[in-house]
């Protein structure tokens, strides 16, 4: 499916500004923006339920249909599991005995088997948010499109789900617009990254490309990327020019990239087999975390993240240290 | 995928115009009746207008005032006593489970879908019995039996909407029972309260088979002095009283609307509601 | 604060339910004492009368125009209440969808809840008489050239005036009950159905019909109910030999004197029992339809 310089207005207020997107079949696109970016928005115009203002909507094949499956289960309060699987079947005028033995082979693969019975109350969060997938699912979409379809769940069954739902999206093969503010979520499954700020498309890429080379500082901020400085604070703490594009003026680093070390400066740690720098900071905070620890330091008026693998001798608050920074390390990206 | 809506077809369109026109077009004979006492088949003006229905309304055998008085004391008593008995009785119904409570709902809705007046006809029996109720007392007390259903359905339904959030919340801060209800729930039930006294008050002031009978064909209120003149016939008197009775409604109407938009400015109860509402959505899906 | 502790919390609890306790004495005492008072007062010997049995009132009821009788009062009772309900159910859905754009059409749709029945018999009267306003309209327009020629609408045989008169009232009613939630219905489920591909009108058969069910049948009971036992369109709209029943008994009550009250109260009675016997039976089936485990509200 392709979009071709989409805009959709909301009473004479703009919310999304001409978008280009190209959706591959099979693939998952997931998209990613703050709330009130306009995703919502989007997906609704995709669907079918918002018009759009101005712009193209292509199929590959001429039309196409959608799917859509929102935050909240929304299962039909009056109807059974089976009756609200097979709604879009009876919807579509097919006859009481095949959309059942539709909705009930469908049942396996959502791995609902032997609740066809139950009604919405009767089934737990995970459960339904399946059955609300399945509703949209039996109807073979070309695109299914996902609105946060897992926010309102609590974080295992939402791993869990994530999980089944790659597996039986790379079973059917079908293709996925997949809306989530979630980090975790978008680098478990998506095939591509879109970034969606203000209701333009910022960027679009594979998960990696978009963290090591994000495209502008607003994304880095929303990816919420540890460690962000200028190219001049940089060169600050290296003394000297960095042999970087002149187009890239800032750089991230990882906290799991840094180094730290005790004490006063030590000649014996200065072996340069590749190209470091060393900052001394004060520590300012320290958390355990699942690897170790994580650490905030404070080198001038600049806060770094820092952590530390293993459970070693732990740093204590307004302890000095110094960090060692491996240039190659860092990431490089244009305001 | 999404069809489209199509605007509404031509038919819809003219079914609707149908029936707002059924509903309103009785209005124009029933003014133009009143100013005229001759008005023959097939004119649709008449040729001789005449004030004499209106001026016969308020002389003394027209007895307007005596009728538009009887019917504002039977009003106002009747939303006492919906104030008194129906305000607690919802709030319990809308904030406690126990056991019983759908019995208990039925027998308070009970008159909304069993015909009243068989009971009404037991009451008076009762009151002629009693001997010491006042008239307009025991009158009341028949319209009260009418209207309390529609008075608790109205605040019961407003309470669930407000739901327990508020209470919990002030009560943890230490508020007392009553400073609940009188800082937190009044204000937050005061539109439900404006709707079910308008309604209480028009319905009270409609009612002619419960008011003849709970007072034994002597009290004069309005539709009591309209019905003779309706099944005699004699439209011009009717029309002048059918207006006449239209002008405590329609100030009804306005002391309403006049409430409500002082209360919807006071910009807090507002919000309160859109949130009661919100979260009464959400506890739904 | 709140809680206390857990005995605490209960005694709170019973003290909380106190305050229901006034409105239910008050039904008990006054509706349901009222209608076994009166079932004593009808069941009253009036050897005045010459009435020595006990069961006379019910003894002369039971006779053929008296049958008649009820079923002319309870098919009027349903025919209003079943087309009002279908009317009202049209009238709101068409409200909610469009009413942004027409605000005095909810205006127009609200006004009959003020008028008292006896006024919208008598307005209604007075376009529908053979003499009335419409009959002139019509006239004007050359569609009759006699005031005969006008069909009968009032003082007919089918009560069609009566039905008009009630569905002038009615319907508004219905609209007014209902239309709060279908405005909430549509906002929580169009979307979702037009996602999976239903058009409006299915989604109002197969979503909004279903979930609004048991509002909209109670809506049309309050309708029946009070249909089965009002006086005042029937007496002002009905021809003398029609034989609704609250008219027949308000007349036995009112004009023969205090001897034949048992009677009238009689009539009134089978009235209610018809209404409670029809209640019991939907509540009936909405128990039934709810008992699979269909949970809606």
């Amino acid at each position: 499916m392709q979009l071709e310089q989409i805009n959709i207005q909301i009473n004479n207020e703009s919310i999304i500004h001409s978008i280009d997107l190209k959706i591959n079949s099979g693939e998952i696109f997931v998209l990613m923006g703050p709330s009130g970016s306009g995703k919502t928005t989007l997906l609704k115009g995709i669907a079918g339920l918002l018009p759009f203002t101005s712009g193209k909507q292509t199929w590959e094949n001429g039309t196409g249909t959608t799917g859509l499956v929102f935050q909240e289960p929304r299962l039909f309060p009056h109807l059974t599991v089976l009756e609200n699987i097979s709604f879009g079947l009876k919807v579509r005028g097919i006859p009481a005995k095949e959309r059942k033995k539709a909705a009930r082979e469908f049942l396996k693969n959502l791995q609902l088997d032997g609740l066809e019975k139950r009604y919405p109350h009767q089934l737990s969060g995970g459960q339904q948010q399946r059955v609300s997938l399945g509703r949209a699912l039996i109807l073979n979409p070309d695109l299914l499109l996902l609105d946060e379809p897992f926010a309102s769940l609590d974080t295992t069954l939402r791993q869990d789900l994530i999980e089944w739902l790659y597996d039986l999206q790379r079973k059917l093969s079908f293709s996925i617009l997949w809306v989530t503010h979630y980090l975790d979520e978008a680098l478990s499954v998506a095939d591509r990254i879109g970034i969606i700020l203000e209701g333009r498309l910022q960027q679009i890429g594979t998960p990696s490309k978009i963290f090591q080379n994000p495209d502008s500082e607003k994304i880095a901020q929303f990816l919420s990327l540890p460690n962000r400085f200028s190219k001049e604070q940089w060169s600050n703490w290296f003394q000297g020019e960095l042999n970087v594009l002149p187009t890239l003026n800032r750089g991230w680093i990882d906290p799991n990239h840094l180094q730290l070390f005790a004490g006063e400066y030590n000649q014996d740690e200065d072996i340069r087999e590749e190209f470091t720098c060393m900052i001394p900071a004060i520590v300012t905070k320290v958390r355990p975390s699942r690897e170790g620890y994580s650490i905030s330091v404070l080198a001038g008026n600049q806060s770094l993240d820092v952590n530390t693998t293993g459970w070693k001798r732990v740093p204590t608050v307004k302890e000095k240290i110094r960090i060692r920074v491996p240039f190659a390390q860092i990431h490089w990206y244009s305001e | 995928m999404v069809k489209r809506i199509k605007s509404p077809g031509i038919i819809t369109v003219f079914f609707v115009m149908l029936f707002s026109l059924f509903l309103l077009l009785p209005f124009v004979p029933l003014i133009i009746w009143s100013f005229t006492k001759y008005w023959p088949w097939p004119l649709l003006l008449p040729e001789k207008w005449s004030m004499d229905s209106w001026r016969y309304l308020f002389s003394a055998s027209g007895r307007a005032g005596e009728g538009l008085f009887n019917s504002l004391i039977v009003a106002v008593l009747t939303l006492v006593g919906n104030m008194v008995l129906g305000i607690p009785a919802a709030r319990v119904l809308a904030q406690n489970e126990f056991r019983g409570k759908m019995i208990v709902f039925s027998i308070l809705l009970a008159p909304l879908f069993i015909p009243y007046t068989v009971s009404i006809m037991g009451m008076y029996d009762f009151a002629i019995r009693l001997d010491f109720i006042n008239d307009y007392l025991s009158v009341a007390f028949a319209h009260l039996i009418i209207t309390l259903p529609y008075f608790v359905a109205t605040i019961w339904f407003q309470f669930r909407l407000i739901g327990a959030k508020y209470q919990e919340a002030a009560a943890s801060l230490g508020a007392s029972v009553s400073k609940i209800f009188f800082w937190i729930e009044w204000p937050l039930l005061l539109p439900a309260v404006l709707l079910g006294s308008f309604l209480v008050m028009v319905i009270s002031f409609s009612q002619y088979l419960p008011t003849w009978i709970m007072s034994g064909g002597t009290m004069l209120t309005i539709p009591v002095v309209i019905f003779p003149f309706a099944s005699s016939g004699n439209s011009s008197i009717v029309s002048a009283y059918s207006l006449l009775f239209f002008v405590p409604i329609l100030v009804l109407m306005l002391v309403y609307f006049l409430l409500m938009r002082i209360n919807s400015r006071k910009q807090f109860i507002n919000r309160g509601e859109d949130i009661a509402i919100r979260t009464n959505k959400h506890s739904n899906q | 604060m709140w809680r206390i502790n857990k005995k605490g919390y209960q005694i709170n609890n019973y003290k909380g339910l106190l305050g229901i306790l006034p409105a239910l004495l008050f039904m008990l005492i006054f509706f349901i004492g009222g209608l076994f008072h009166s079932l004593t007062l009808s069941l009253e010997r009036q050897p005045l009368a010459g009435q020595e049995n006990r069961f006379w009132a019910y003894k002369e009821l039971m006779n053929q125009s008296f049958l008649h009788s009820i079923m002319v009062t309870v098919g009027i009772a349903a025919a209003v209440a079943i087309l009002s309900g279908i009317s009202g159910l049209l009238a709101a859905l068409f409200l909610a969808e469009r009413s942004r754009k027409w605000k005095w059409l909810q205006i127009i749709f609200q006004l009959p809840i003020g008028i008292p029945h006896l006024l919208s018999a008598y307005l209604l009267m007075q376009v529908f008489m053979q003499s009335g306003w419409y009959s002139r309209l019509a006239f004007r327009l050359g569609l009759v050239d006699s005031m005969e020629t006008f069909p009968v609408l009032i003082h007919d045989d089918w009560g069609i005036g009566i039905i008009l008169a009630y569905m002038w009232k009615e319907v508004p009613f219905i609209v007014l009950l209902i239309y709060p939630f279908i405005v909430k219905l549509i906002a929580d489920w169009k979307e979702t159905a037009e996602v999976l591909g239903g058009s409006f009108s299915q989604t109002v058969r197969l979503v909004i019909v279903p979930i609004l069910l048991p509002m909209w049948v109670g809506g049309m009971w309050v309708v029946f109910a009070f249909t089965l036992g009002a006086y005042e369109i029937p007496a002002l709209l009905a021809k003398t030999s029609f034989g609704s029943i609250p008219v027949l008994a308000f007349q036995e009550y009112s004009q023969f004197g205090l001897e034949r009250q048992p009677f009238a109260i009689a009539m009134n009675l089978v009235l209610a029992v018809i209404s409670f016997l029809i209640g019991c039976l939907l509540i009936y089936f909405q128990m039934d339809w709810f008992k699979k485990g269909r949970r809606i509200w």
